[in-house]
């Protein structure tokens, strides 16, 4: 009977994932209490209850807390990337953007709106690269994050 | 052309979202969103980005970067959307204060890196801006949407060649940093922000009131509060809520560390 | 008491359908097709035009919506009419029901749509031979009638944001009538006499169609919402041409007369109530009223209940029930043919297949009804008349 009521109630039982690369099942919801058990990002947890913002949950058989901002209702997904980067709308724009110029140009008259646009976005987006390449990998960093 | 599978950004803006959010259907839901959806925003937030750097230098204080980053993506990695990759970088600006931009892209200007006194600040100001970030917050203002393939070649057929949607674009990118610099993300969004920062703090043992103490820094300065008061909410009334959260979890508001042995690492020489 | 067919001059008086006897015929638009047409706590879309303009303040986005019943039936069968045989009338084919535009800016709402609210198509050419049990044998028997009745509606519709709890909405449509019928009946007795008739009817209608509309959130699962509407008549035309010859007679008598009186419209109120049980599932239900101002006419109230429930993002079912209920007055020893009263009671399904940007819904409407017909001018006598209505819908939404 008790196996049927605890099969009727892991059914029932609402999923969470963890969603932080790493982290920890706590024996109490409070950040500085005992561990239980490691855990990493896409691992399945049983929701048992709610409180404020901690969630108690089962995982591998075992009870504990975890923080509920470093879980989430869906598996985390993977790093998303734009595909097909060669077909960019931006390239069709500006073909129309160089007739319109080129006929400006056959009137001989200034360098067209867009053209004094292209040239700063170019310029931008060299920043937005320098930007990407202070990247840190997340998992280099949160181990040199968590040493005190 | 070789039309494979192309990310079509389609737009819906100019849509007041009403707090009578209960008459909304399942398929209006905002805080459902598919793989297209997500695309669309870093494709939009990729363009915003560019814009704000065209509007704001990048620092050329390398350390600063460097740190920035280096908090940043642990903080990434733990609350962050796990498809998303987050940016991180510090802008040249005189008005101190930090940006979340669609698609995971935080800056944070020069002036506010200099008001800072330890890491537990830090933490909490990126930590805020992920909580923008997580949150959707422009995105669900803006209603930026992706388009599923399919749709995308009737769309084009419809209503969007490249010309106009160069025009929808200008005028999202417009909405969004009118958000930034002039509308802010609204009281609520904010204090979810705030929220964002709080738990990140608690949970990696750092100090709110640190993050408190700074939040009042910012808004005595004479200079810098007309510009936040008309973005953010009155400083009183996030500090509020951040005690109101310690009193509900029970913590002491000494709790934490600051991390000022690390912090004076990076910023010991570039502090002016 | 069995009615026979004796002589063309006591022959079927053609009703002619609708004669604005249905206040429900078609449910305009995909969404309040699928929900039995109780609409008017929901309304947040163009087709909310037609139902209460308050709730298009409450629309997603700007949008382009279409609706058109692909295909139609209407069936009507006087039981024995024509000696041992029922009497079938058919009607069918291919349909517009609606055409909305709707655009946004801040609190308001302004629609532009097109609606046909009644359409009704009948072809019939029919000739029944040998009818026997009748008080004078008939050889043949032959029935030529073709009807054409539709209501069309046109006009804009403006709703407005009060504050976070109400909303006001207000239609004005342009609705046109264009009726005609042409019949043509022709018996031959056993003894070569023969009678026949025929004749030609056109009634044309114009009217201003306002519709004030109120809908009030209560709290975060109900709304509510109430909508006044009535069709002001300004031009009407009704023009009969008639011939006929009885068996006795050798020519033909003629009479043809033409009016411009209008008809009493009713008083249309409809109160609805929306419940919100959570993103996935809408029930909705409509209360409408409508007060006779034709003392040939009754009042009428008719319900309709609708529940839509999504199935994931992407897509929904809708189900309805509602009635149909007939505004004649029940065929009695005072009334005169023609004269029918058919309450009809239907059902509707629908599916809606959603993307971001766009739906399209396939549904179906089905009603019937059973009920007395009076349909010989000679007598008081009734005919059972059984209808059934099939309708299926097919609309689609585009959000910009």
């Amino acid at each position: 009977m008790k196996i049927l009521f605890l099969f009727l109630y892991s059914c029932l039982a609402q999923e969470v994932y963890f969603k932080s690369l790493k982290g920890k099942l706590l024996a109490e919801p409070k950040p500085k209490s005992n561990v239980i058990s490691e855990l990493k990002r896409g691992d399945k947890l049983s929701l048992v209850s709610k409180k404020a913002g901690w969630l108690s949950v089962e995982y591998d058989g075992k009870s504990g807390w975890v923080a509920k901002i470093l879980t989430s209702k869906k598996p985390p997904g993977k790093k998303v990337s734009l595909l097909n980067k060669k077909v960019d709308l931006s390239k069709k724009a500006r073909k129309r953007a160089s007739n319109f110029s080129s006929s400006a140009a056959a009137r001989g008259l200034m360098p067209s709106k867009e053209e004094i646009e292209y040239k700063m976005q170019s310029a931008n987006k060299k920043a937005l690269k320098k930007m990407k390449e202070f990247q840190i990998s997340e998992a280099k960093a949160l181990k040199w994050f968590l040493k005190e | 052309m070789v039309f494979k599978r192309v990310v079509f950004l389609y737009i819906l803006f100019s849509l007041p979202i009403y707090s009578f959010e209960f008459r909304k259907r399942i398929n209006q839901d905002p805080n459902i969103y598919s793989a297209d959806d997500i695309r669309a925003e870093v494709k939009f937030g990729e363009t915003m980005a560019s814009k704000m750097l065209s509007k704001y230098p990048l620092s050329e204080n390398k350390v600063w970067q460097r740190y920035v980053n280096a908090i940043g993506a642990s903080l990434a990695a733990t609350i962050g959307r796990a498809e998303l990759k987050y940016y991180f970088a510090v802008i040249e600006s005189e008005d101190k204060n930090a940006y979340a931009i669609p698609g995971g892209f935080v800056f944070i200007t020069s002036s506010l890196m200099k008001s800072m006194t330890n890491e537990s600040q830090l933490v909490g100001v990126i930590a805020h801006e992920i909580g923008h970030i997580n949150h959707r917050h422009i995105v669900k203002k803006l209603n930026i949407r992706g388009q599923d393939s399919m749709m995308a070649l009737s769309s084009s057929l419809i209503g969007g060649n490249t010309q106009s949607f160069r025009t929808l674009m200008k005028v999202a990118l417009n909405q969004g940093m009118k958000i930034l610099f002039e509308d802010g993300y609204g009281k609520r969004a904010e204090l979810e922000a705030d929220a964002t920062s709080y738990y990140s703090l608690v949970n990696n043992n750092y100090a709110v009131s640190e993050y408190s103490i700074l939040l009042k820094d910012l808004y005595q300065d004479l200079e810098n509060v007309k510009v936040l008061n008309k973005t953010h909410p009155p400083a009183k009334k996030r500090i509020h809520y951040l005690n109101k959260l310690l009193r509900r979890d029970k913590i002491e508001s000494t709790f934490g560390k600051t991390n000022e042995k690390r912090f004076s690492k990076y910023f010991n020489s570039f502090r002016s | 008491m069995k009615n026979v067919l004796v002589s063309i001059l006591t022959l079927f008086v053609v009703k002619s359908y609708a004669d604005f006897e249905y206040h429900k015929n078609t449910i305009i638009g995909g969404r309040a097709s699928g929900l039995g047409g109780a609409y008017v706590a929901v309304s947040d879309d163009v087709s909310g035009a037609f139902y209460n303009p308050a709730g298009m303040t409450y629309a997603q986005s700007d949008s382009l919506s279409g609706s058109a019943n692909v295909f139609q039936i209407n069936k009507s069968t006087y039981s024995q009419a024509i000696g041992d045989r029922d009497w079938n009338r058919d009607s069918g084919g291919i349909t517009p029901n609606f055409f909305g535009v709707l655009k946004k800016h801040k609190k308001h709402a302004f629609a532009l749509v097109y609606g046909v609210t009644d359409y009704y198509k009948e072809d019939q050419d029919e000739s029944y031979q040998n009818i026997t049990n009748v008080s004078s044998p008939i050889t043949l028997y032959s029935l030529n009638l073709h009807t054409e009745d539709s209501v069309m509606l046109i006009g804009p519709s403006y709703s407005y944001q009060v504050n976070d709890n109400h909303s006001l909405g207000l239609s004005l449509f342009y609705q046109k009538r264009d009726y005609q019928q042409r019949q043509y009946q022709h018996i031959e007795f056993s003894d070569a006499s023969d009678e026949y008739t025929y004749k030609n009817l056109i009634k044309k209608e114009k009217a201003i169609r306002p519709k004030l509309g109120w809908q009030y959130n209560l709290n975060d699962k109900w709304v509510m919402g109430l909508t006044f509407a009535k069709s002001i008549v300004f031009t009407a035309f009704n023009d009969i041409q008639q011939g006929q010859k009885s068996a006795s007679s050798t020519g033909i008598s003629y009479v043809s007369s033409s009016n411009i009186a209008q008809r009493e419209t009713p008083y249309e109120t409809s109160l609805g109530f929306g419940y919100y049980k959570s993103a996935y599932t809408l029930f909705s239900m409509d209360l409408d009223y409508y007060y006779a101002t034709d003392n040939t006419k009754v009042d009428v109230i008719n319900l309709s209940f609708g529940l839509e429930s999504f199935v994931n993002q992407k897509r929904a079912w809708r189900f309805g029930l509602y009635s149909n209920r007939s505004n004649s007055i029940e065929p009695s020893e005072l009334t005169t043919a023609p004269i029918e009263h058919v309450d009809l009671y239907g059902l509707t399904l629908g599916h809606a297949f959603y993307t971001p940007t766009s739906t399209i819904s396939v549904g179906v409407n089905a009603n019937y009804g059973r009920g007395e017909a009076q349909i010989f001018s000679s007598s008081s006598g009734t005919t059972t008349l059984e209808k059934l209505n099939i309708a299926f819908v097919l609309s689609s939404d585009y959000g910009f």
